[in-house]
């Protein structure tokens, strides 16, 4: 009796723990361009396509690619190696992101994994680096590379 | 405060088509100078029912007011009109209209969740002292609270048992017949709120309620104030604790158990299904034959006045909006399917026969779920005679409004963003039009009685609103002298009457010098023409001095679906409205005259028109430069027409007009005549181009 009891706690205590770990780490969407790593949080991902075709509307800023009709609805696309300064290399993928309701797509170079990172590995920029953009960067656990974090609201907070 | 969504929405509807009938009844009586005892039963009727369903929503100043003006009302209905002196009807009107823009005003505030006005002492105290005049005026000294406030429920007599029976379940026969406080409001909704509390007493599964759609079908509350609102049990023990949920709920009158009986199922049966015919409204389906003869007859005059009353149902518009975007989607995926480049070569007779079938009838389905969001301009147009009545009084000047094609239908965003500019040319035209003495229209041999008609009729592809007014007109010379005074005119230049009259159109452009309560705040037209040009409409302006002035919108007919013509520039598709073209022609460029400051230009008939080439406006990097190899589309909208040069025709087809994403708009491409964009047969976005903003942008 008193065992079972002392292995029911025991496995509460793993359950509570597993929680505090969740809610510690979250999963990371990481691409490329040119040889930097950027991240950006999965909560925002709703889907990859790697064949894109864009159409182009005059008038607006280079970095803005233009709109793509996915399934009946018209949804912007911001080339975003274009918004960092740099121009695009190659057949590009799009990465189509649900942020605060807004639905709005991303070129980028390639995809490259998912990873988990855990609140506490994020660093600050240093001052001297920041980009409007970019939130934090870390190590990616377990290798050496390292990743930028995007700030997910600040790309559709750039036009306004 | 926990209650649903739902409620909310039904008690604001409610509200306003209560509103609104209240300001209609009131402008009439006014005309006749008195209240007809109906018209006093209806507002006695309303104000109770807005007592009632503002309690119940707990809207404590809506419940106040409302209560105060339904004790006075009683009074006046005992006495009848005829015992309130001549001289206090005019003040009763006004007080009436108050209350209904205080209604208005608070309902606004729910609208927008604000908090609701807590010191309503004052206005409170107005009616309390009107009531006592009325009442002291007529000697009597009977209390009006008492009497409103006593239900009549002696009137509603409870059905006999063996109708009781008729309702009654062999699975579940313990009923309860429960009858909510006369004039309640939304018994649907207050059965379903009694539901919910049984719930939590009584198991989901082990009883059910009868009219079973109560929460979905607004048209069952009439059901259930002439038959009650059924409740069935498993047992006696579950109805036992039913009824102590149902006694602490509030409104209801009283409750009545009954217990089932067998052998008559099919009659209750047979009923149920009468009461669903009457829902579904649809005459002569009704299963007359097989209704047994005990049926209620309380029900069968319940179908009659359904059918009567309740032919219209209310369906919030983002459902609209669904269906048209997924019919929208039919259409475009049915020209994909039967278009696809798969059957290139085939011969499908069976095929091509059922293909246009398909076509026909997703024409149709596309024009009945367009003619869904149609509604009759008359619910706009009614609420200008409010306006004109009250500027009537304040300004103290006397025009009759005069309503022409009120059933003209309009797409309900249309009839929205029409709303607006309609009530501010009307005040326009009672506060600047309309002379101020009568006089002064006597000496220009008018009646004296100043005449604004609002017409609405249709033509092809536009619906045209024309706002008449017969006062002074627009006096060239003054709104000139204004024009230049503003820096909108320079001055010494030669203005043609048309050009005086678009001044008047202009931002920051007011003819009265001093700020009135009704126009002249400098936001007017401008204002005017910005909201009609944003849903594709213009403004026009004609006016003769001493004669009146006419203002005309122009709005197209719908909006979402319109025939478009697909051209190319470059790489780039773009969509030309077909309303705005004028004609397509091919020109060689010996036929171009270059003007010193390189704008090009066109002889069409016997007039110039300039050329704008969208790939240069646009930016665009491929295309053709020569005019040998492109073409040339005359556009024209409103006032402004020229020639748009584009690289060539891909076809003419029915597009469906999307906006663009937010994101894009936010760079103001508006500006540059890029108004949205449609999704073409292959899935490739073609843009959509308003000829107007080009011209402007241009210019």
């Amino acid at each position: 009796m008193s065992e079972e009891m002392l292995f029911q706690k025991d496995d509460l205590e793993h359950a509570l723990s597993d929680n505090v770990r969740e809610s510690d780490e979250s999963k990371y969407l990481i691409f490329r361009y040119s040889d930097i790593l950027y991240a950006m949080s999965t909560d925002v991902v709703v889907e990859i396509f790697t064949h894109v075709d864009v159409t182009r509307i005059p008038m607006v800023p280079d970095y803005i690619a233009g709109v793509i009709n996915l399934r009946g609805a018209v949804v912007p696309i911001i080339d975003f190696r274009l918004m960092l300064g740099r121009y695009p290399e190659g057949e590009p993928c799009a990465i189509i992101l649900d942020i605060n309701g807004v639905t709005i797509g991303i070129l980028v170079d390639t995809v490259d994994r998912m990873v988990d990172i855990s609140k506490s590995a994020i660093l600050p920029v240093p001052p001297q680096n920041e980009h409007p953009m970019v939130n934090g960067m870390c190590t990616i656990p377990g290798g050496t590379s390292t990743v930028m974090l995007l700030d997910a609201p600040a790309l559709i907070h750039m036009s306004e | 405060m926990g209650m649903g969504n739902d409620m909310m929405d039904a008690y604001l509807f409610e509200m306003h088509s209560m509103l609104e009938q209240l300001d209609d009844l009131i402008l009439q009586s006014e005309q006749a100078k008195t209240f007809s005892q109906e018209a006093v039963n209806e507002i006695f009727r309303i104000m109770h029912t807005i007592k009632g369903s503002s309690a119940m929503m707990e809207f404590n100043s809506l419940m106040t007011i409302a209560h105060r003006i339904e004790d006075m009302f009683f009074v006046i209905r005992e006495k009848t009109m005829d015992a309130i002196p001549d001289e206090l009807k005019p003040n009763l009107f006004d007080l009436i209209f108050e209350s209904i823009d205080f209604f208005r005003a608070e309902i606004e505030k729910i609208e927008n969740d604000q908090p609701l006005s807590n010191d309503i002492d004052t206005f409170l105290n107005k009616i309390n002292t009107f009531a006592n005049k009325i009442s002291g005026e007529g000697g009597g000294d009977d209390s009006p609270a008492q009497g409103a406030a006593a239900p009549e429920a002696a009137s509603a007599s409870a059905p006999a048992s063996g109708e009781l029976m008729a309702y009654g379940s062999a699975s579940f026969p313990y009923g309860l017949q429960v009858f909510f406080d006369e004039g309640a409001g939304m018994e649907n909704l207050r059965a379903m709120m009694l539901v919910n509390s049984v719930k939590e007493v009584v198991d989901e599964n082990a009883f059910d309620f009868l009219p079973p759609d109560v929460q979905l079908n607004p048209e069952t509350a009439t059901f259930i104030v002439d038959n009650g609102f059924f409740l069935r049990f498993k047992t006696e023990g579950d109805r036992g604790n039913a009824e102590g949920a149902v006694r602490e709920t509030g409104s209801v009158r009283e409750f009545l158990p009954f217990d089932f009986a067998p052998g008559i199922e099919a009659q209750a049966a047979a009923s149920t299904e009468t009461v669903q015919a009457a829902q579904t409204a649809s005459t002569g389906s009704a299963p007359a034959a097989e209704a047994p003869q005990q049926q209620s007859a309380a029900a069968q005059t319940a179908a009659k006045q359904q059918h009567a009353k309740e032919s219209l149902i209310s369906v919030s518009l983002s459902k609209l909006d669904t269906l048209m975007a997924v019919v929208s989607e039919i259409v475009i995926t049915e020209a994909q399917v039967t278009a696809s480049p798969d059957l290139k070569g085939l011969k499908l007779d069976n095929f091509t026969k059922a293909a246009r079938q398909l076509r026909s009838l997703t024409d149709q389905l596309q024009d009945v779920a367009m003619s869904l969001r149609m509604v009759p301009v008359s619910g706009t147009f009614q609420k200008m005679k409010r306006i004109v009545r009250d500027m009537s009084k304040k300004l103290d000047r006397e025009a009759n409004l005069i309503l022409e094609g009120e059933d003209t239908e309009v797409d309900k965003t249309i009839v929205d963003s029409i709303s607006d500019p309609i009530m501010h040319i009307v005040r326009n035209s009672m506060d600047h039009g309309i002379e101020e003495n009568k006089s002064e229209r006597i000496a220009a041999g008018k009646d004296p009685v100043g005449q604004i008609i609002l017409a609405a009729r249709q033509t092809g592809s536009e619906v045209i609103i024309e706002i008449i007014d017969d006062g002074r007109g627009v006096n060239d010379e003054a709104v000139l002298n204004k024009a230049i005074r503003q820096g909108l005119a320079q001055p010494g230049v030669d203005y043609s009457h048309k050009d005086i009259l678009n001044f008047l159109l202009m931002p920051g452009f007011s003819t009265n010098t001093e700020v009135t309560e009704y126009s002249g705040r400098g936001v007017g037209m401008d204002v005017v023409k910005s909201n009609v040009e944003s849903c594709g409409g213009t403004v026009t302006i004609s006016s003769e001095l001493g004669k009146g002035m006419t203002t005309t919108l122009k709005i197209p007919l719908t909006m979402a679906i319109m025939d478009g013509m697909e051209v190319s520039v470059g790489e780039s598709i773009f969509t030309v409205p077909i309303a705005n073209i004028r004609q397509i022609f091919k020109a060689s460029d010996m036929h171009i005259i270059q003007d010193e400051t390189h704008g090009e230009m066109i002889k069409i008939v016997d007039n110039f028109y300039s050329i704008i080439r969208a790939k240069e406006f646009y930016s665009i990097a491929e295309g053709v430069d020569s005019f040998n190899d492109g073409v040339l589309l005359w556009v024209e909208s409103g006032d402004n027409s020229f020639c748009l040069f584009v690289d060539q025709l891909i076809g003419e087809q029915q597009v469906v007009v999307k906006p663009l994403p937010e994101y894009v708009n936010n760079f103001g491409i508006k500006n540059s005549g890029i108004s949205g964009c449609t999704i073409l047969g292959d899935g490739s976005i073609s843009i959509i181009l308003d000829v107007a903003n080009i011209y402007t942008a241009q210019n």
